[in-house]
């Protein structure tokens, strides 16, 4: 159905004899040039809410009393609603201060070992050096003085070389000390032995 | 006191290859052992070295290894002779007993047995304990010094029968057997 506009033209037309062409408004907006613009912009997101944000969590414990919310979460979300990597809620509550137990004490124990020093060797040295006179002894000569001993309760004696010491084990089962002795140790010249022992009872003066 | 006899406590702590032990050896005047002790070595953890920091050394010498050995030993000597001088305040304080630190010297023997003169340092005193010896090198505490006549007495007794200083090496070798035998299993 033409409209009124439409009608308007036509009568127009016919009076101007068509010279003149009245068009509608539509049809002059169609023939319009169109012209199209690239327009750039920058897009940004912005999140209208505030990002939640945990001041206070159901696994924090402390001294046995749990720390609360209180509303503390933003975002409405609950502490229920967060996870920590690696443990779960129920889980975490096993962490805790480890306590590191000193034991030095329980390992430095003292030991009862009777046995094992009565299978050490006495010693004595060699205390020629500390003679103010040595003896002079006729085909033969002092070596090593060794003092003072209990000869009587000598289990076993053992001469070290490379110590120049004597070694000697008391018969700790012997009751009887007996007196004690010096042990000297002579070289002898011309006989068949080089080497002689000889105990002098302690009581002599040998230099 | 055994037979009438003085007891004679001979107390090491050995610090070395990053472990502490000790060993308390009590013997009759002839050397005779009467009592020995020892503790198991104590190798302190890396934790326990930092956390113990300086102070490890003399908490693991005192207060554990000297503090066990003490209150282990049964039969207890008339006095303890100790190679370190450091040691003699903590094992009077442990046994209520006096302890004297002991070394030999290499100084000329004294004219006569028994003969005991004082240094001139605080406390220490050369004592010609036997005729055939260097004079041995006393330390005492100062509340121990003045009875060191008394002390005198009872080393140059002693040796008389024994070498003084003698019983500290067969400890020594009495803890290499024990570290051989436990190495070994």
């Amino acid at each position: 159905m033409p409209s009124l506009l439409d009608e308007i033209g036509r009568k127009l037309k016919r009076v101007f004899l068509g010279r003149i062409v009245v068009r509608g408004w539509g049809e002059l907006r169609r023939k319009t040039p169109c012209r199209t613009w690239t327009h750039f912009r920058e897009v940004s997101v912005k999140p209208l809410r505030i990002e939640p944000r945990v001041k206070s969590a159901l696994f924090v414990e402390w001294k046995n009393s749990r720390a609360k919310s209180a509303g503390s979460v933003l975002g409405g979300y609950a502490p229920k609603d967060f996870k920590v990597s690696g443990f779960t809620l129920g889980a975490s509550r096993e962490l805790g201060v480890k306590q590191y137990k000193f034991n030095i004490k329980s390992r430095a124990r003292a030991r009862h070992a009777m046995a094992r020093m009565n299978g050490v060797p006495s010693t004595r040295r060699n205390r020629i050096l500390f003679l103010k006179k040595p003896p002079k002894m006729e085909r033969s000569t002092l070596l090593a003085v060794f003092t003072p001993i209990f000869q009587e309760k000598v289990a076993k004696s053992a001469l070290d070389k490379a110590s120049g010491n004597l070694l000697f084990w008391y018969d700790n089962k012997r009751v009887k000390m007996g007196d004690k002795y010096h042990l000297l140790l002579l070289r002898v010249f011309g006989g068949e032995k080089p080497l002689k022992w000889v105990w002098l009872p302690a009581d002599k003066k040998i230099g | 006191m055994e037979h009438g006899r003085q007891l004679i406590g001979y107390l090491t702590v050995d610090t070395r290859e990053n472990y502490f032990r000790g060993a308390a050896l009590v013997t009759d005047s002839r050397g005779i052992p009467a009592d020995f002790r020892y503790t198991e070595p104590v190798r302190p953890t890396r934790l326990e070295r930092i956390l113990y920091g300086s102070a490890l050394d003399i908490y693991l010498k005192e207060d554990i290894i000297l503090d066990n050995l003490i209150s282990a030993v049964e039969t207890k000597p008339s006095l303890w002779l100790l190679e370190n001088e450091d040691l003699i305040g903590p094992v009077q304080k442990l046994s209520k007993l006096p302890a004297i630190a002991v070394e030999a010297s290499a100084r000329s023997p004294l004219e006569q047995s028994g003969q005991c003169e004082p240094t001139g340092e605080e406390g220490v005193f050369m004592l010609q304990a036997d005729n055939i010896s260097a004079p041995l090198r006393l330390t005492l505490s100062p509340e121990n010094a003045p009875k060191i006549s008394q002390f005198a007495r009872i080393l140059t007794a002693s040796a008389e029968e024994m070498e003084l200083m003698e019983p500290f090496s067969r400890v020594a070798r009495a803890l290499e057997a024990v570290l051989e035998s436990e190495s070994k299993q």
